[in-house]
């Protein structure tokens, strides 16, 4: 319970455009552990996205170090951070962007074809059903509703196996009460399966469900 | 493979209509290219199938063997340079042949020294050394206008009997059987002049002659007048062909893969290589290809079955297997643009947007 599994080390990251420089994250410093459920909150172009990115292996960070269950990736190269997103991250979108010709069992199975990992029926219709989605299994995404679209994102995220789920805002695109259930369901299959979990957020009505929230201003990060 | 299947399986309407124009262009291309192999064929079989490595003309023939004329004192001359067996042929165009009771059919005689020339292709009877007075070797396609072995026929500018001893396989010029027969037989002679040849036919190593033109076979054929011409335009109207066809199916995926933006963005952010999402383009853009290729070849095939047989159009496996193959790699090829738009998206596309 006490391993860190994320761990962020005087993280920087600054952007380059032309002459000018823009700093977006300074010298950020933070741990999740495992079984935690973290909340990341901030007014807009204060940074969230950009840790995020750094956090999910699709940036790299300036300086700083970026640890994922002890392993450095600041300085990887994309295809090992290609390999780090496949392997021990799993990525909850806004909108739940499923692969609209995939049914919802299919959206997960195609996570093991990217991996060519042998495709099992079996996890993807456990993680289904334990989202409330078994009825759902031969649709469509078209056919599906908001809520329903953000729990298959869900399961999808823990199709294989990841050591960290990433949400880059998962309410966005739900009512109040749709969004606290999805939050409700991610904390659960948080808890329940072991993992840590890292959301960013602009909805101040889930944050109760979450271990820790942190604030991110000018790209400081300040706990409360 | 995966991803490849789904996504056809599930927008059939616009996979179904590319694939669509995929057969109609592969059609059109089957078509063209067997009518102008027909036609070259029909034009140019005889001179292909000359039983001789080389073609002495005069200069003045500019490489086409109707247009050249030898006299007797030419061929003599010719003849003290090389060594070996060699054979005057002489061609009597605007010819035809009767047989009693039938409608006249043109013919192209091509006289020979039977004692010299070789053997050529038979389907059926004698070949040219066993060739007997006034016996005559016509083409197989003579069969389809109710012409027989042993049939007596009678030749229609000089009134002479012959006598159809054999048919041979492939023997048509300027889309007009060929009928092969001895210089003795006379029917070269028919206008009234002297003994005239048109060429010189041997086997043997490149002789320069002073006076006259030593051709190849190959250089024979490009010689017979027109030939270039309608192959030329016609192999314009396929490469055109090859060329649209080929813009149509780059276009089609570019464009769709530049609409699934977004969609690969997120493959890309769960893990997905460039690789993995190409392979699966790949694969679509081969198996439409593929499906375009059957459907069309079938259409083709049963298109010969119906069109008359006399019309000149001849797709032999080795054309249909080039054709399909340099077809498949323009298109793939092509598919490339697409490749380059999936190389240029970024996983982060996924990160911060919504729908």
């Amino acid at each position: 319970m006490t391993k860190a599994i994320l761990k962020l080390e005087n993280l920087s990251k600054t952007f380059g455009d032309g002459d000018t420089t823009v700093q977006v994250l300074k010298n950020i410093s933070y741990t999740v552990k495992r079984g935690e459920f973290a909340a990341i909150v901030g007014p807009s172009g204060s940074g969230k996205s950009t840790l995020l990115s750094i956090i999910g292996a699709l940036l790299t960070p300036s300086t700083g170090k970026v640890m994922i269950d002890e392993e450095d990736i600041s300085g990887y190269s994309s295809t090992q951070l290609t390999s780090v997103r496949l392997n021990r991250i799993g990525f909850i979108f806004q909108a739940a962007n499923l692969i609209p010709y995939l049914t919802v069992k299919e959206q997960l199975l195609l996570v093991h074809d990217i991996g060519r990992k042998r495709k099992t029926d079996t996890r993807a219709i456990e993680l289904l059903e334990h989202l409330g989605l078994s009825h759902r299994l031969k649709n469509y995404p078209d056919k599906l509703s908001g809520g329903e679209k953000q729990r298959v994102a869900i399961a999808r995220a823990f199709m294989n196996d990841p050591d960290m789920i990433l949400a880059d805002e998962p309410t966005a695109s739900l009512d109040s009460a749709r969004g606290k259930k999805v939050v409700e369901m991610i904390a659960k299959e948080v808890k329940s399966r072991n993992k840590a979990a890292l959301m960013v957020t602009h909805d101040e009505r889930v944050l109760h469900l979450c271990d820790r929230v942190l604030y991110i201003e000018d790209g400081r990060i300040m706990e409360k | 493979m995966f991803l490849a299947f789904k996504e056809l399986r599930h927008s059939k309407v616009r996979y179904t209509l590319i694939a669509l124009i995929m057969t109609a262009v592969l059609f059109l291309v089957f078509f063209i290219s067997g009518l102008a192999n027909g036609l070259g064929f029909g034009d140019s079989a005889a001179i292909k199938n000359l039983q001789a490595e080389h073609v002495v003309v005069n200069k003045e023939a500019e490489d086409a063997i109707v247009g050249s004329s030898l006299s007797d004192q030419q061929v003599k001359r010719i003849d003290r340079k090389l060594d070996g067996e060699f054979s005057p042929l002489s061609v009597t165009m605007m010819s035809s042949i009767k047989k009693t009771g039938k409608e006249e059919v043109d013919v192209t005689y091509f006289s020979v020294d039977t004692d010299s020339y070789p053997e050529m292709e038979v389907a059926e009877g004698k070949n040219i050394s066993e060739l007997e007075e006034d016996e005559v070797i016509a083409d197989e396609s003579m069969q389809r206008d109710g012409f027989k072995m042993n049939d007596v026929v009678v030749d229609q500018n000089t009134g002479k009997e012959l006598i159809i001893a054999g048919f041979s396989k492939d023997q048509m010029y300027s889309n007009i059987p060929v009928v092969y027969t001895d210089l003795g037989t006379g029917v070269h002679e028919s206008r009234g002049q002297d003994t005239t040849y048109n060429a010189i036919l041997y086997s043997g190593s490149y002789e320069e002659l002073d006076g006259f033109d030593t051709l190849t076979i190959d250089e024979a054929v490009e010689g017979i007048p027109g030939y270039t011409e309608t192959q030329g335009s016609l192999k314009m109207i396929v490469v055109f062909l090859f060329i649209i066809s080929a813009f149509v199916s780059s276009v089609f995926f570019y464009v769709i893969t530049i609409h699934k933006q977004n969609q690969l963005g997120v493959l890309k952010a769960i893990g997905a290589t460039t690789g993995y999402i190409v392979k699966s383009i790949m694969i679509q853009v081969s198996l439409l290809t593929a499906i375009g290729l059957v459907v069309s070849g079938g259409f083709v095939y049963g298109m010969t079955q119906v069109i008359p047989e006399d019309m000149p159009f001849r797709l032999t496996p080795v054309l249909l297997a080039g054709t399909a193959g340099l077809f498949l790699l323009l298109n793939l090829l092509g598919a490339l643009l697409s490749v380059r738009q999936v190389a240029k998206t970024d996983a982060l596309e996924a990160i911060g947007r919504v729908e």
